[in-house]
């Protein structure tokens, strides 16, 4: 009788939540289906891709006009590097801010998680005059800088979180072992963070991936281009050919989703272990 | 002293050494490339610079005493603190209820950790791309939306064009982002719950409303925080994604701060007056998300 | 764990090598690659006759429609100039061209060839003397004084336009015979008559346009403004330009304003330009008001729908009231100029100087001007050189015999053009009466022509 019960509420709230799975996939639907269609097709028959209607036309046209090979290696070129960056200081940062006592790291800390807050598009001209006058405007070291500056605060948040969650012993049996500080920082901590590392590499690299406005002022379009500037010849005033923009959009989205699915066994851990205690 | 406790000392002074040089690098990057250039936003908020001109002229409080003169001022605001509060909203109470079902321990027969990536995948894509997408999806005559509702029976709606209805429009394509990623912090909350407390309720005789409402919520009580935080500071700060969908219309109903900051800054030509009001969004930022942080963490505390 | 960082490395890695190796492979194809350095100092003399070095111009321009045309010119004129390399940067205004070039102006990294228009930004950068006077061009004098006298600021003539703008009506005579019509309206109570019967009796939308196009949805007030203030050709411009056209005197206005409103597409207001074209294609809508400069789209959209040319036709905008003259509305679409840049080297200023010549040569400009099909002002094209679509050539003629007016929206502030769009894109949605539109417009206009 009660499992009986059990069970019919276990199938109500499956269906529920297949139904409510379906709808958040709808617009992903719409997206991969239109990607393989003409505009008028997309307009007619958004749910269906018959024979008659199915075009891989778009995907070539789409990775000419986006210049698609070079966007990507500036693209992967930029986040990976910057990437790279975050996640070596932002732990360091993590492991001292965590680690040590003192008013300068909690004030720190602080500064960290208020310069969270500052929309980057406020700070563009400042950003822009600074780079100039630093002679590393229109350069892809510019960008990574930037791109590295502007995440290390939420890079810091994450791993003091997750350090905070680390025992003291660790520390403590290294130092009694007669390890510098960076060797415990190197050989006792950074292996256990790999979990806070998915999550930081994730949140981001999904921000410097998608990064529009940094990589449009700073690099010049025809000699740098990355993925998000040039899927822009797909949009703006005119997105008439619906097929091609979703196709653009697919190319330039693949990459991030197939390194997060990748990864996210990890980066549910790092979720539960950092921000979760951070 | 005893010999032991004087080497940890020693241990200890040399290790917070150690840090003070850790943290050097963070502190560079961070002073040069993020601190500087705001602080020239401030000082430019102080000025009737024009963003192109060499010159400009120091202008004190100006800028600020102007701001409520703006063309739709309180509807500015109105707009950005529904659209922060409504996503935020209906972004965490969604998630919530999704991570639940997602969670279920028992032997489904649902790949849920496939469909957990499926729910993520909108938090993976640029904010300029879900904006075109939502708006193409949007439009009156030809969008998607409105041709399901047709087939459902029901009347088209103008997403686009209806006050207040284009509000919960650009809610929902942002809360589509961010559910994603909420979910994926309410399961990790989840799964650090202990079983065995469960367990004594369920012996208890404990109903599931009960067991919902006096142990799984208190328990998650750092996830709902760090979710609400990183939703409200995302939704103040979203920019392309709004405006991608609506341009601000109708009227001046979902013109957000962000976009308002941008057409004086770069279209009008009064980047003094669009820095004053960067300013003025940052500091609503840190004010919303500081009450925010103090309320919910006294909640955390009752509990 | 090791396993997942050293996985997503490798993929990074991959993707990123996979990359590089491709792209130097199309490197051959896809022109020379050359270093930033390049620009400033590559003292680098190619060893051809002219002894120049090679130099990069910078283009920019808004409307990607013309970027097949573009790139056409590009390849002519490296092909002639081997030591010049162009390059082409286009960009729409929605897509933050506004945000690009404030950020160009403070990184002192201004494109050599600029798209202009009246707006403030030119404006700023000429009070700079950023902008180069154009005058010293021997193809300046090929443009007719009005057009140049329009890009001309404070002395400086930033700008040598590309075409001219109007507004036109487009029709799609299938949709128009299903609803009994079998000629195009020919003034405002028959334009009225005609949407109505569209309504009734046909499941399209009477009359399509873009409130998103800025200049498209100014068309609407600004011709009945025209028609109906009793104004004479040039009076309304001057008026508006000091900030005296008091839209409130006059009720027709807002009365026809009000009578037309219900026959818009619901949607307008939200829809971009390229919109217009896709619902003709789809056959949503009868008319479509319209710039002549997309009538190359348009057209063939109609024809899509309606299955024929033969069943598309155009005609200025019939806003004239029964027995007067049709006006028009004219404005010059966004010239191009050239910026000052004092560290340039003399063969760049010669590369420059050389390619702006050229490209208003008319058998290099008619390329751009054929793209779009808009109305030509340059006076050296010839006939042939010139290829309208078929349904607006009957347009030009009437167009150049109408009184015209000059669409004024163009030349006022931001703030103004943000505070006059927003009503009237209320007003087409429906969420604003004909009176607020004229009230509000009437108070911008003052409020910010003390500002101006």
């Amino acid at each position: 009788m009660k499992t009986q019960k059990n069970s019919i509420r276990t199938g109500v709230e499956e269906l529920i939540l297949l139904l409510a799975t379906l709808v958040q996939l709808t617009p992903l639907i719409y997206l991969a289906m239109g990607a393989f269609k003409n505009r008028s097709d997309i307009v007619k028959h958004p749910f269906s891709l018959t024979k008659e209607m199915f075009t891989l036309a778009n995907f070539p046209k789409a990775v000419t006009n986006m210049k698609f090979l070079r966007s990507l290696s500036n693209t992967a070129l930029i986040t990976l590097i910057s990437l790279v960056l975050v996640i070596f200081i932002g732990s360091l940062t993590g492991f001292a801010v965590a680690r040590a006592k003192g008013k300068l790291f909690t004030i720190f800390y602080s500064i960290c998680v208020a310069l969270m807050v500052i929309p980057f598009i406020s700070c563009l001209i400042p950003v822009i005059t600074q780079a100039t006058k630093l002679n590393i405007y229109n350069t892809v070291w510019g960008c990574i800088a930037y791109e590295a500056a502007w995440n290390i605060p939420m890079a810091v948040f994450l791993y003091t979180g997750f350090i905070r969650g680390l025992p003291q012993e660790l520390q403590d049996a290294a130092y009694i072992d007669g390890c510098s500080t960076f060797k415990v920082y190197s050989s006792v901590f950074l292996p256990l963070l790999a979990p806070v590392t998915a999550t930081c590499a994730i949140r981001c690299g999904v921000g410097m991936w998608n990064d529009y406005i940094l990589a449009r002022c700073m690099l010049n379009s025809v000699r740098i281009p990355t993925l998000m500037v040039s899927i822009y010849s797909f949009f703006g005033d005119r997105v008439n050919e619906y097929g091609l923009a979703f196709a653009g959009i697919i190319l330039a989205s693949l990459p991030m989703v197939i390194i997060y699915i990748s990864l996210q066994k990890y980066f549910i851990k790092g979720i539960v272990a950092g921000a979760v205690k951070g | 002293m005893s010999l032991r406790r004087k080497r940890l000392t020693g241990l200890e002074r040399s290790h917070t050494q150690a840090c003070r040089i850790f943290i050097i690098p963070a502190i560079v990057l961070c002073v040069f490339f993020v601190i500087v250039p705001l602080i020239d936003v401030i000082r430019y908020s102080f000025t009737d610079w024009n963003g192109i001109s060499a010159d400009m002229k120091f202008v004190g409080l100006e800028n600020y005493k102007n701001l409520p003169q703006m063309d739709g001022f309180k509807d500015m605001l109105i707009a950005t603190f529904s659209f922060a509060i409504g996503m935020t909203l209906i972004t965490i109470l969604i998630a919530f209820l999704i991570a639940l079902l997602l969670d279920k321990k028992s032997r489904g027969r649902l790949p849920r950790s496939f469909m957990r990536a499926l729910w993520f995948i909108p938090s993976l894509l640029s904010g300029t791309v879900v904006g075109i997408l939502w708006h193409i999806m949007y439009n009156y005559r030809n969008g998607v939306i409105n041709t399901i509702l047709t087939k459902a029976g029901l009347e088209k709606v103008n997403w686009l064009e209806t006050v207040g209805v284009t509000n919960i429009a650009i809610i929902v394509a942002a809360a589509w982002v961010q559910i994603g990623m909420c979910i994926v912090i309410f399961m990790a909350g989840l799964q650090s719950i202990p079983e065995d407390i469960y367990e004594a309720a369920i012996i208890d005789g404990a109903s599931e409303a009960q067991k919902l409402r006096s142990i799984t919520i208190p328990m998650m009580a750092p996830s709902i925080t760090i979710n609400m935080i990183t939703t409200t500071i995302g939704a103040f700060k979203a920019y392309e994604l709004p405006y991608f969908i609506s341009k601000g219309m109708p009227g001046y109903s979902t013109m957000l701060l962000t976009g308002r900051i941008s057409f004086y800054a770069f279209s009008a030509n009064k980047y003094g007056y669009g820095s004053a009001l960067a300013v003025v969004l940052i500091l609503i930022i840190a004010v919303f998300s500081l009450a925010e942080l103090i309320f919910l963490r006294k909640r955390e505390d009752i509990y | 764990m090791k396993k997942a960082i050293a996985l997503f490395v490798a993929l990074v890695l991959m993707l990123g090598l996979v990359a590089c190796a491709a792209s130097t492979g199309n490197a051959t194809s896809a022109t020379n690659e050359k270093p930033a350095e390049s620009k400033t100092e590559g003292t680098t003399p190619k060893a051809d006759e002219e002894k120049h070095e090679d130099v990069v111009l910078e283009c920019y321009c808004v409307k990607t429609e013309n970027l097949e045309a573009w790139q056409e010119l590009e390849k002519r004129f490296e092909a002639l100039y081997p030591w010049v390399d162009i390059e082409l940067i286009t960009l729409e205004f929605s897509s933050g061209s506004s945000e690009f070039l404030t950020a160009r102006i403070a990184a002192n990294d201004l494109p050599d060839v600029l798209q202009v228009s009246q707006g403030t930004t030119t404006r700023s950068l000429i009070d700079e003397g950023k902008m180069d006077d154009l005058s010293r061009f021997e193809v300046s004098k090929n443009i007719p004084e009005v057009y140049r006298d329009l890009l001309t600021y404070k002395g400086v003539l930033f700008g040598l336009a590309q075409g001219a703008a109007f507004a036109t009506m487009y029709y799609n005579m299938d949709i128009l015979e299903q609803a009994g019509w079998t000629t195009i309206p020919t003034n405002w109570d028959e334009l009225i008559q005609c949407s109505k019967d569209v309504a009734e009796k046909t499941d399209a939308a009477p009359i399509v346009t873009s409130g998103q196009h800025t200049t498209l949805l100014y068309f609407t007030p600004e011709l009945i403004a025209a028609q109906n203030a009793g104004l004479s050709q040039n009076e309304y411009e001057e008026l508006f330009k000091d900030g005296k056209f008091d839209w409130t005197a006059y009720p027709e206005i807002e009365a026809k304003l009000a009578e037309i409103q219900p026959y818009f597409i619901t949607g307008a207001a939200s829809m971009v330009e390229d919109d217009i074209a896709t619902m003709m294609a789809d056959g949503e809508a009868a008319m479509a008001l319209a710039g002549n400069w997309t009538a190359a789209s348009v057209c063939s959209a109609i024809a899509d729908a309606a299955g024929g040319m033969d069943k598309v036709q155009a005609s200025l905008p019939p806003f004239n009231n029964a027995g007067d003259a049709v006006w028009a509305s004219v404005a010059p679409e966004d010239g191009f100029g050239i910026t000052v840049d004092p560290n340039r080297s003399a063969d760049e200023q010669l590369a420059l100087d050389t390619f702006f010549e050229w490209l208003y040569q008319p058998e290099n400009f008619c390329v751009i001007q054929n793209s779009s099909g808009s109305v030509p002002v340059l006076t050296t094209l010839s006939d042939d050189q010139i290829k309208l679509p078929e349904p607006i050539v009957p347009v030009v003629a009437p167009m150049n015999a109408a009184s015209s007016i000059l669409m004024g929206f163009n030349i006022w502030t931001a703030e103004y053009k943000s505070a006059a769009s927003t009503v009237l894109l209320d007003w087409i949605s429906g969420n604003a009466t004909a009176e607020d539109a004229v009230n509000t417009m009437w108070t911008a206009e003052q409020n910010y022509y003390l500002n101006k």
